[in-house]
Order: C-alpha cells, then structure tokens, then sequence
C-alpha cells in the first residue's frame, strides 16, 4: 500500500502529482488509522491484490477528516476521494464518524448545488477485519473513475481563470441584488426612543447597538451608541447586515450590559452565538423590533425571537422546505438544471470573487478567530482571487455556515462583486431542514449542529 | 508641498500633440467602436450587467456599451486593466531538488478603456511613480504602455460621494485620456485627441462624420458650469495638515467603529496598489504571483510572532486616509486618490470617507505650515537594487545554493550561499545593514539581513529562525539546495561616518545576525575605529547565536564582549530569582545594575540585556550605540542609553516592519512617507521618534 509519511499537506501534494497526459485515475483515500488503516494492512498482508491508483492518507479517526482534506485532494488533481473508517458504534473515540457522517451529509449537498459529480466522492465503512471489503471498494471505486475518466472540470480549475475575467466576462449573474429600501428614522417620542433612552439614561445597559445614517449617501453604519443625546442619530434600516456582527470585537463584548436594536436577524444570529457560547443572554438586552421599526419589546435575544415570531405572525417565515418564493425559488430553478450546468453558474460566480472577504465581515457568525483562509501553516487554500482558491473560498464559507447560517443575507448584500452568496447558503439551509428537521437560530439551547449527531443520520449513501 | 493636478494619463506625449477633433452621432460612436473592436483591440467599456449596476467587460460586440456608457458608475474601478487581482511575477520549476525558474509573459494586449470616467482615467498617472521610483515595475509599465484611456466628460457628479474636484481631478476632463468625449446639447459626442495615441484612435473613424464643432466660448461655458457641479467639499492641504495635527485623537476610533476589516475599499480604489507576494506550487510547476491586498485587513501588518504594529480597525483605517491624503502625496507629490467615491458607495459597513475628509478639514490648523515630511530620505543610494541582469523583472531572484548551514540555535540556523552564476556572485556587492528576501522557491520569500559581511567576497550568509511558513521551508533545506535571493535591499549602518568613535553593540536573540555583519566589517578595519564594545543576551545560553564567534570574540583583548541570559523566575513562581540563571553564569545587581562591578575575567550574567547595557556604564562622548533586537528590548535599551547620556541621533536600531516587496512597491512597511524597505531598515532612535507612531 502506497502509504506516505509527509505532514499531511506535502502528503497532498505527493499523493496526485499531475501526471500530464495520464488517462489512469489518481484517487486519494482518507482513512481511520484503527478501523480502515488495519483493514488495508490487512489486505496487503493476506496479499490480496487491489489497483495501485490509490494514496492512502491515514488520520487518528474520521471525525478528523476535515472537508478542507477533500476539498485539496480534488484540487490537487484527485479524480476521487474515499473517507474510509470505523462502522457505526466502533469509533475509538466513541462518536468521532457519527460526526463526520454529518459534516458529509451536509458537504455532499453542498458539492451537489455546484455541480461537483458526487460519483467523485465515496464513502465507506471498512473495519480493521475488512480487508476484502478495502480491496473491494477500491477495485470498484477505480473501476468507476476509469469508466468516468479524468475529473476535467476540476482539474481545469486553475487553467481556466482569467485574472481579468471581473472585466472579461459580459454575462450578468443572473440573479437580483437585493432590493434597499431606505432607513426609518427612530424618533424620541417613540416608544422604541423612549426605551432606548430611558434604558441607557438609567444604565440598564451602557450602551445601544443600532444603525446610523452615513453622511454622504446615508447608507446605514452600525454604531455603538454610549450617550444618550446621540440616539436621535439611530435609525432602522430594512436590510443593511446583521448587528449582530460587531460582537466580534473584543470592546463591544466588554460592554456588559449591553442594548441591541433586535430585528429577526439580530434574534436569529444572537441566540447561535448564545447556542456556541460566544454571548451570555443575561448581559444582552434586545430591543425587539418588527420588519417596519415597531417597537415589541425588551427581552433577551430568545425572547426577542418570540415577540418578532408573534408580531410578525402574518408573514410566514421563509420555510427551507416547502417555500418557493424569492431565494428558494431561485434555488429550485438552480437545481433544476443539469449539474454541468451548475458547476458552470458556480464556476462564473466564483471567478469574480476578488477575495475582499466583506462577507465574512458582514457575517455575524463568521466569527473564526482565525479564519482557515488566513492560515498558511499550512497554506490550505491558495490566497490569491484565482480559480482554485476562490473555489475553495466560497466552499470553506457555505460549508462552516452549515447548520449556522440564519439566512440574513448580509454576505450578499456586502458583496461588491455580485456574487449570490445567499443561494449558496440557502442549499445548506434546505439540506439542514431535510436531513435534521433543524432551523438555525432558533433555539439557542439546542445542541450546534455540526457537532451533534444521531445514531440514526441518513447513511445510505455510505458504502 | 505641492500636490500637482493629475491632468493626462500620458503627460509626457499630451504637451506635444496635435489636436484632432470631431463631432459624432450616437451611430458613429457605435461604427468607430466596430471599426477598433476589428482592430483587433482589448477594449473595456461599461456595461449594465444587472439593473442599476454597470460594470466594465471586455466588448465582443458594440452593442453591450450603448448600456453602460454614461450611466453611473461601474461598481469597480478599471485597474485591473493595470493591476489584476492577481499576477504571475515568475514561474518556478521544480523537480525533485532541481529548480529553475522563468518569467512569466511580459507582452500585454493593447487595451482601450472606452468610455471610462476622469476619475477611472487619472489613475495609472498617479501610480506611476511608485510603481517606478529606483526600480521598476515591469509589470506595470508595460500594462501602462499598452494603454489608452477614451474618456467621458461629466456633466454632472454621478451621486453625493463624488468628490473629484476636492482632490484636483477635472470632471470635465478638459486634457484628461488620449481621447476626450463630450456629450453634447444634441446627443452627439464630441470626440477630441490629446495624444499620438488618441490621433490614432481618432484616425479610424469613418469620413462621413462631419458635423459642426462645436463653438469654443459656448464649449469653455459649459465646462466651467460641469466643474461647478461638482462641489469641492474640501481641500486637500487643510486635510494634510489636520492629518499631521490629529493623529493620536479618539476619532479614529468614531470613524472605524463599524469597520468590519475587509479589503472592499482598497479592491474597489482605482488607486490602491498595495500588493501581497505569494507562491503556490501544483505538481512541479508553480508561480510566484502578486495579488492585491489591503492596509484594512488584520494581516497586512501581523508579524509572525503574532505583533502588530497596526492592531485595531481605527488604527488600520488611519493608514488608509493617512496614506491617500498624507504620506503619499509627501512622498510622491501627488493625492492617492481620484474622488471616484467608490470605497463610499461599496463599504459594506458604510465608513464615510468624505465626512472624514470634511471633518479634518475643519479641524485643520489656521495657518498651514508647509512642513517637509517628517523624515524625507533620499533611498539608499550607491548600489542598485539587485536583480539578474538579464531580466527586466525585479521579482525575479538570483538563484543560491546553499554551500554550507550550521545550527545556531534551537529552531536557528544559518545559511552559507553561493551564487549558481558565478559570474552574478562576482558582481554582487552590498553594504553593512542592508537584507534580501530569501526565497524557498514554491513557498514564498522572507526578509532576513544579510548576516555576512561585504568583505567576504564569493558568498553571503543568513541566520534565520524557523517561524513560520517560509523560514519553516527554508529549514527543510539542505546543503547544495537551491534557493532564491534578492537584493541587497535597504539602506544601511553608516560605518565611514563612525571612523574615530567608540562602538557599542546591544543586540538581543536573534537580533544579532545584522550586527554581526557591522561588527566583522568593523573588526576587519579595527585601527578605523576607538572601543569596541558588545551587549549580547538571550533568553538561555542554548539561544545564543554565533557560539564559535562568540567564543573568538570573548577572548579578543581589542574588544569588550558581555553576554547574558535572562533571570530564571522564582521558585515559588512569583517574580525572578537573584540567582544565576545558570552555571557559570554571574548575576549583576538587579535593583541599581550600574552599582555592578564587572571585570574582564568574568564576560558571562544573568541579566536583562538593557540591565547589563546599564552595568557596562557606557562611556557616550564620541560613541555610536547600534541596537537590534525584539521590540521590548530596543525600547528599553534606548531609555538605559539615554540615561548613560547617549543622545537618539547616536543610537542606530532596524525596523523590523514586515515586508514582501523589498522595493518600495507593496506598501506593507510603509510608517509616514517611509518605506522601511528602501529608506530603512537602518534608522537612528531620533528619526523613529519622528515618525508616525504605529510601528
Ligand atoms: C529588515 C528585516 C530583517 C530581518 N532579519 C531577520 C534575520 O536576520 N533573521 C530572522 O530570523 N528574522 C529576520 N527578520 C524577521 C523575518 O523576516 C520574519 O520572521 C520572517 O519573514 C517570518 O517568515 P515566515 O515565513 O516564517 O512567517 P510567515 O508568517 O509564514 O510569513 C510569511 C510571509 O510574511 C512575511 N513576514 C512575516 N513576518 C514578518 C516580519 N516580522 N518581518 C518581515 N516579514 C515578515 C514574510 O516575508 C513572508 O513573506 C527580519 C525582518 C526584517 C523586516
Ligand atoms: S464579498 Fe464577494 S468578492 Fe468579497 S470575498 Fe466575499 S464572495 Fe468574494
Ligand atoms: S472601511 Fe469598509 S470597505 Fe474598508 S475595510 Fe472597513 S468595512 Fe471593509
Ligand atoms: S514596500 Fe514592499 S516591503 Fe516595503
């Protein structure tokens, strides 16, 4: 068995050199070192023979297969990849590939909406006793990449992209910016300015998260709002991000209480925060308001949820499953298309990224305190605006907002390049909707998604 | 200070031009694009690509530009046409442990930007001497070359952020582009040459265009009307000099408050330039490419050990305006920016350039002092920035071969380098102080001094400390490896101006490799100069530097050498220990360390290494102090100095910025109109008093 002793990024590297011209398909094969690893040992031990197109990359266990390894290995020039490990209730570490089952769950979806052909990507429980099965699921899984041949539209990643493409490229995405309405000033004598100015005036809270006009266009600015006498500058913005945002620095979480003009996107994003520990509810206090500025009520963020669901009764709240308006239908007429035509769609939108990252920016929830893209030891993904890296970018994104994403729309509404990042997000919402019965955002005491799972996920697809 | 007015994308032609000039119908316009696309011309126009949003796309047709041109303006600026978002800078082979390298194409299609605004147009013009001072860019001036601007008058600013006037852009475009649109009363364009090029363009259109010119009085008329339109909202030298006054006050932090540290500002600019260099191998082809970045993003100035001088929003969004409205213009006589509004309408946090502009204004001082810049140095002069002779690109690297290494240290080593051209390595030459950026080819390139000193001849030297992923890569290098280098960048110590005076040498860890480089050349011309002393510390004994050297020197009667190693903490956890740190090694009195008596038996103390600077009590009448280090120990190694009576202008420190370029071209180690790179790293503590205070 080819097996390599490199750190993993060099093994990478070393498990699919582009071999020009070469009609053999290269696989790579992310194995558990105590179920799959023993059971290939096994084979090579007992002789049994197996095609030799395979690298084996050996982990500690499934649960540490990052969808990051899948996604390099197919940009390095893998024509498939096998995630190979323990069976149900065998992991070593108790539960590491029933996690790992949901992260491939989600990360076929998501390959699925671009139009990745999920043939490329198998999955298998291969115990340490399995030697025949190894042997079998790689004769196979080779068998299959011969009959489908080189994984072209990947591989041609890099060679495709013109730098210059943002200006080459006549098309239009297709897809509408969504629309801005203008702000609604919040005035004094209101009963939301009357809260806000009697909570901050009696330091119930030191200070209020909300909007002000920008001078210039009067396009909307989150501010953090400490003297009472500047209140008069807040308004309500329709859309314009989420402020739920500005709790990734350090100097907001420091202000404790703290007051946050509550829309359903700051509910929804506030109560994941609470969900992954990065907010205490007790130190937040939500001024809860409906689509049109209405003031419901204070509460904590939970509670927010609950009054804006109840005022807001009327309007159905988008449904990940059924509703085919807006972004779910641009989704459904996506997913209508044939999937080369959807790797075509994703392959244009991703060469205009210009990777300014305002949509991690905008994102209250991309809140990594370093973001994997920033990483470079390793250097996972290449930081340049180019084809492989800009693909691996806007994977990365959909993928760690999967099961996170409240579906506020501001990566989309800060991209400069017009890239439909919501559609992205919304596939992820709809799948976590299928196969968990789960919505974000809505129940701050809920287990994270990712890191749960039920013995009973989906696993059908699972060799 | 003067900032001058951008006027034409070619000055250098626009003066000698004969105008030709003609009136076209919409019809005409669309026959003379026809008659250029087949021409076979890149042209860029702007093109409605959703409703409301007009991008520049390259035409295939002529039909998409009837969309765009004139409406709005397109969310990006052109400069890709000049600076892509990403660039190959050199491709690089490597087989097994073989590697060469090539450059990648350096011939651009000529491109037209048809139908761009003054604004878009003013910035190549503006850029080109950054991207040409002492060296140059290829890149960029062969994009530049390949250029021609047809450009639109304004009649009206496009929205409220539009602000060119303030900046010194005309609306009008009155010499603005080889050629020269305005729209006139009757729908038709009219269309005049302000270039060779231009005359070209113009040359192509079809005969039966003749229609009356229109009238010059009424034409100037108008003009002055346009401008009118378009409001100054400030003036740039009250901003310059508010931006000198106030760069210390809270509003900084108002200003950034809702930053969320991307790069949209910076991506949309036509203006900014600054660049990140980076490598990426697949299989065994790889590319070293130039990508944009930005001053806004966290990283831009994040040392590998994690500080940054720049480490909050406000302080990075002061860069910014500082840059475009201060430093640049000190530097380069010219504003870093058009007035274009884009970074205004794209923010997504919706930061407000121009009230901050507004606002300084208003704060500016009531009588401008035309200061100089804080610290106006010539770059190092005397030796040309290296690069091989037979390439035009300064990306490019010498390639090395590492002849010798050796362990200094835990995680330290340093490199012994040839040249794999001989003839290169007899032409090198280079001056104590100055670095290179060290190439593991395939990974990227970092800075380190050049360690060696200039009169051993044949080689250079390096001591490097594996960090981060770089020097990590350098570090699985082996003898007879390959390598690439550039340089010698940078200024450097002025050992000629030092003949006569004593020298004290303080250098901490790693900090010693570039002292070492002035301490051998000094060594080598002894009778040059009076006392030789050096302070040497590091945190233990393994993690000194240069143990054989330290050895010689310790026993040299023509030189003093103290080294120490820090004091090892209290047993019980709390506070550091009286005791020596280790065997061997003496503790100097830690509460008044110039009470310490030392003697010439005993060179070895536990001690801080501005404590042992304080016990060597050295002597200031007619010295020099040359300090290098981590950033702690310089600072309070300058304070123990000036407390023995040595005044900043004698002590000689590097700034250790963090830098990619090396050329004065990618802007991350820009402080003030400074580029560490090509006017430091060498400075005296005064001159970094001086300086904006964000290193
Ligand atoms: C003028 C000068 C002289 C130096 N001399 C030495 C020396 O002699 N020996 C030594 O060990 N170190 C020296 N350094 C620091 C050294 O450059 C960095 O520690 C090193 O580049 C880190 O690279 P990396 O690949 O390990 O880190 P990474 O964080 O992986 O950095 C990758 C990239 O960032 C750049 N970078 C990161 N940190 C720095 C930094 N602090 N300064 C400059 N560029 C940085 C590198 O150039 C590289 O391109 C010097 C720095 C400067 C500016
Ligand atoms: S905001 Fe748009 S262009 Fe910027 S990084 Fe995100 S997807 Fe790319
Ligand atoms: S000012 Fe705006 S565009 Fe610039 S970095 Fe900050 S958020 Fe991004
Ligand atoms: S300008 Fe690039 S390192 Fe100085």
């Amino acid at each position: 068995m080819a097996e390599v002793h490199l750190p993993l990024q060099d093994s990478l590297q070393a498990a699919s050199p582009a071999v020009p011209g070469s009609l053999e398909p290269r696989l790579v094969a992310f194995v558990c070192r105590w179920c799959t690893y023993a059971g290939a040992d096994l084979a090579g031990t007992s002789r049994m023979t197996y095609p030799p197109n395979v690298r084996t990359l050996m982990l500690p266990c499934t649960g540490r297969i990052d969808v990051a390894f899948i996604l390099r290995a197919f940009l390095e020039g893998a024509d498939g990849v096998l995630v190979s490990g323990c069976h149900p209730g065998d992991c070593h570490y108790t539960a590491g590939n029933y996690r790992a089952r949901r992260r491939w769950i989600l990360l076929r979806d998501l390959l699925d909406t671009i139009g990745v052909d999920l043939r490329r990507l198998q999955l298998a429980w291969i115990s340490a006793a399995e030697g025949a099965k190894w042997v079998k699921t790689i004769q196979n899984f080779t068998d299959e990449m011969r009959q489908l041949g080189r994984y072209e539209p990947m591989q041609r990643l890099a060679a495709d992209f013109t730098p210059e493409l943002a200006l080459a490229d006549g098309q239009p995405n297709g897809y509408a910016a969504l629309p801005a309405a203008a702000p609604v000033a919040v005035h004094a004598d209101s009963p939301l300015g009357q809260a806000l100015a009697q909570a901050l005036q009696a330091g119930a809270v030191k200070a209020i998260l909300g909007w002000k006009k920008q001078a210039t266009l009067g396009r909307p600015q989150a501010a953090c709002i400490v003297d009472p006498q500047a209140l008069v500058e807040l308004v309500i913005p329709p859309r314009a991000g989420n402020l739920a945002r500005l709790f990734k620095h350090p100097e907001i979480r420091q202000i404790q209480p703290i007051g946050v003009i509550t829309r359903r996107a700051e509910a929804l994003a506030m109560n994941v925060l609470i969900q992954e520990k990065q907010l205490d509810p007790g130190r937040v206090v939500a001024f809860a308001v409906d689509g049109a500025g209405h003031f419901l009520g204070l509460a904590d963020p939970p509670g927010a949820l609950k009054k804006i669901e109840a005022a807001e009764a009327s309007v159905p709240p988008p449904d990940p499953g059924a509703s085919t308006t807006g972004l779910w239908a641009a989704l459904d007429r996506l997913m209508a298309q044939p999937r080369e035509e959807r790797w075509a769609f994703w392959m244009k939108q991703a060469q205009k990224c210009i990777r300014c990252y305002a949509c991690r920016g905008a994102c209250p929830l991309c809140n990594c305190h370093e973001c994997l893209m920033d990483k470079n030891v390793p250097q996972w993904f290449p930081t340049a605006a180019d084809g492989p890296g800009n693909f691996a970018w806007q994977l990365i994104r959909a993928f760690h907002l999967a099961g996170r994403c409240i579906g506020c729309g501001s990566c989309q509404e800060a991209c400069p390049a017009g890239i439909p990042l919501g559609l992205l997000d919304a596939a992820m919402m709809r799948s976590v909707w299928k196969h968990f019965g789960y919505r974000s955002g809505m129940d701050p005491a809920a287990a994270p998604l990712q890191s749960d799972f039920r013995t009973d996920d989906r696993a059908e697809f699972i060799l | 200070m003067t900032v001058l007015t951008v006027t034409t994308s070619r000055p250098d032609t626009a003066a000698a031009a004969a105008r030709t000039s003609t009136m076209l119908s919409r019809a005409g316009l669309d026959r003379w694009l026809s008659a250029l696309l087949a021409a076979e011309r890149r042209i860029l126009a702007p093109v409605e690509v959703a409703p409301g949003r007009t991008e520049y796309r390259q035409l295939a047709t002529v039909a998409p530009a009837a969309t765009g041109l004139g409406r709005g303006l397109p969310v990006m600026s052109p400069k890709q046409a000049w600076f892509p978002r990403t660039e190959p800078l050199l491709r690089i082979t490597r087989e097994g442990r073989a590697i060469s390298i090539a450059d990648p194409n350096l011939k651009f299609r000529p491109t037209i930007i048809f139908g761009a605004r003054p604004c878009d147009a003013a910035a190549p013009e503006i850029l080109a001497p950054l991207f040409g001072w002492d060296s140059h860019d290829v890149f960029f001036e062969q994009r530049r070359k390949n250029l021609a601007f047809v450009v639109l008058a304004c009649r009206q600013p496009v929205d409220a952020a539009c602000f060119c006037t303030s900046v010194g852009v005309d609306p009008t475009g009155e010499n603005c582009g080889d050629v020269l649109l305005t729209e006139w009363e009757d729908g038709r364009f009219w269309a005049e040459a302000h270039t060779p090029v231009g005359e070209e363009l113009l040359a192509v259109i079809p005969a039966d265009e003749a229609a009356a010119a229109p009238d010059p009085a009424v034409l100037a008329a108008r003009r002055k009307q346009w401008r009118a339109n378009a409001l100054r909202r400030f003036d740039s030298q009250r901003v310059a000099g508010a931006l000198r006054e106030h760069f210390d006050d809270p509003m900084w932090k108002d200003w950034a408050a809702a930053c969320v540290s991307c790069g949209t500002c910076a991506f949309v600019c036509p203006t900014c330039h600054c660049f990140d260099l980076q490598e990426q191998m697949h299989g065994s082809e790889g590319l070293r490419q130039k990508n944009w970045d930005a001053c806004t993003f966290g990283l831009f100035t994040r040392h590998t050990s994690g500080h940054n001088p720049r480490p909050d929003r406000a302080s990075r969004w002061r860069q910014r305006v500082n840059h475009k409205f201060r430093y640049y213009p000190e530097k380069f006589r010219r504003l870093l920016c058009t007035g274009c509004g884009r970074c205004i309408r794209q923010c997504p946090a919706g930061l407000d350039l121009l009230a901050n502009l507004v606002a300084l204004d208003a704060l500016a001082p009531a009588a401008l002092s035309v200061t100089a810049p804080a610290l106006d140095r010539a770059a190092a002069a005397g030796v040309a920035a290296g690069a091989p002779a037979n390439s035009p690109n300064i990306y490019r690297p010498y390639l090395m071969k590492i002849a010798a290494l050796r362990e200094e240290a835990p995680d330290v080593r340093t490199l012994r380098l040839e040249f794999a051209d001989p003839d290169e390595g007899g032409k090198f030459d280079f001056r104590v102080g100055q670095f290179g950026l060290y190439g593991a080819l395939g990974e990227g390139e970092s800075t380190f001094c050049i360690a060696s000193s200039p009169t051993q001849r044949g080689y250079i030297e390096c001591t490097f400390r594996a960090a981060g992923r770089v020097t990590r890569a350098l570090r699985r290098l082996d003898v007879g490896d390959t390598l690439g280098f550039r340089g010698p960048y940078g200024n450097s110590f002025p050992v000629e101006a030092w003949k006569g005076k004593n020298l004290l040498f303080v250098a901490g860890g790693i900090g010693l490799p570039p002292l070492r480089s002035v301490l051998a050349y000094c060594l080598d011309h002894r009778a040059d100069y009076g006392q030789i002393t050096v302070v040497y510390g590091a945190k233990t004994s393994a993690d000194l530097v240069y143990k054989e050297e330290l050895a010689t020197w310790e026993k040299r009667t023509d030189m003093d050498l103290r080294l120490c190693i820090d004091w090892k903490p209290n047993a019980n956890g709390r506070g550091l220990s009286q005791d020596a740190a280790e065997d061997g090694w003496r503790p100097i009195n830690r509460h008044d360390p110039a009470a310490t008596q030392l003697d010439s038996a005993q060179r070895r103390h536990t001690a801080f290494v501005p404590q042992l600077v304080a016990a060597v009590k050295p002597v200031a009448v007619n010295s020099v102090a040359i300090v290098c280090g981590p950033p702690v120990m310089i600072g309070f190694t300058i304070q123990s100095l000036r407390q023995s009576g040595f005044p900043d202008r004698d002590v000689f420190t590097t700034l250790e910025n963090r830098m990619k370029c090396g050329l004065g071209k990618c802007g991350r180690c820009n402080i003030g109109s400074v580029y560490v790179c090509k006017e430091g790293p060498v400075f005296t503590a005064e001159e970094i008093q001086r300086l904006p205070h964000d290193s």
